[in-house]
């Protein structure tokens, strides 16, 4: 994908991820660890979604978020389920490279 | 979000019990985008965005004055608690969903509202139309409630 448009709008979404990131690595020291792997997918997920916008990403960018989406599902269901979640995104992504 | 809707849930909120009477509550509505992406990035958990977020902050001061330490320390969450808790029943009510919020920055949260000296914020409530209604997680009373006395650990 060639980068076509909204580059002004890539660069918000990619600076409310710094500020989410940012404030997570804060609010993370006095929440429950769960919430360590969810803000990290989240922020995978937001970042994930800023780049149709721009024209950027991998033509297979709406599957990527559908599996980031599906972890963060897993990761409130039991952790072995989020484990293999997690490992078939870590595939799908190099598989993108 | 039309402003009738805005005015129930504030009007919801307002009528929510408060230790003492204090009522040392306040609420900012926020609706303007760029305050909303502002609130988001010092919110890891605001969803959305949503078109509309209820503040539910507390003078701790003025709690303090009215309720003594009590007030300070205890009442101002559980009647913030109260509020967004009247909030997010009045917005069901109408139609609309919500979703209330602790994990924020507090100190950037007060930026972005420019909440004065001895204000916090206590709560968020994004509030909005729903996509979709999740299952609700599943509640059980066994070993929850007890009649008379407590048993068990």
């Amino acid at each position: 994908m060639k980068p076509t448009a909204d580059i002004e709008g890539l660069e918000r979404a990619l600076l409310e991820v710094v500020g989410y990131a940012v404030a997570s690595a804060r609010t993370l020291l006095d929440e429950t660890r769960t919430y360590g792997p969810l803000r990290l997918l989240e922020s995978a997920a937001r970042t994930v979604d800023a780049m149709p916008n721009a024209g950027i990403g991998p033509a297979e960018i709406a599957e990527l978020k559908t599996e980031i989406e599906a972890s963060i599902g897993a990761l409130f269901e039991d952790e072995a389920s989020f484990r293999a979640s997690v490992d078939g995104l870590i595939d799908s992504l190099l598989e993108l490279d | 979000m039309s402003s009738a809707d805005i005015g129930r849930l504030i009007e919801a909120a307002i009528w929510a019990p408060s230790g003492g009477n204090a009522q040392s509550w306040r609420f900012v509505v926020v609706q303007e985008e760029r305050s909303i992406r502002r609130l988001r990035m010092v919110s890891p958990g605001l969803p959305g965005p949503p078109p509309c977020v209820i503040a539910v902050c507390q003078n701790g001061e003025l709690a303090e004055q009215r309720g003594a330490r009590l007030g300070r320390e205890k009442l101002t969450l559980f009647d913030a608690a109260m509020a967004a808790q009247n909030i997010m029943l009045a917005a069901h009510a109408v139609g609309l969903g919500t979703c209330v919020v602790a994990s924020f920055h507090a100190g950037g949260v007060k930026d972005v509202l420019k909440l004065p000296p001895g204000v916090e914020p206590v709560l968020l409530v994004a509030v909005g139309r729903p996509a979709e209604v999740p299952s609700p997680p599943s509640r059980r009373r066994e070993g929850v409630v007890f009649d008379e006395t407590y048993r068990g650990h």
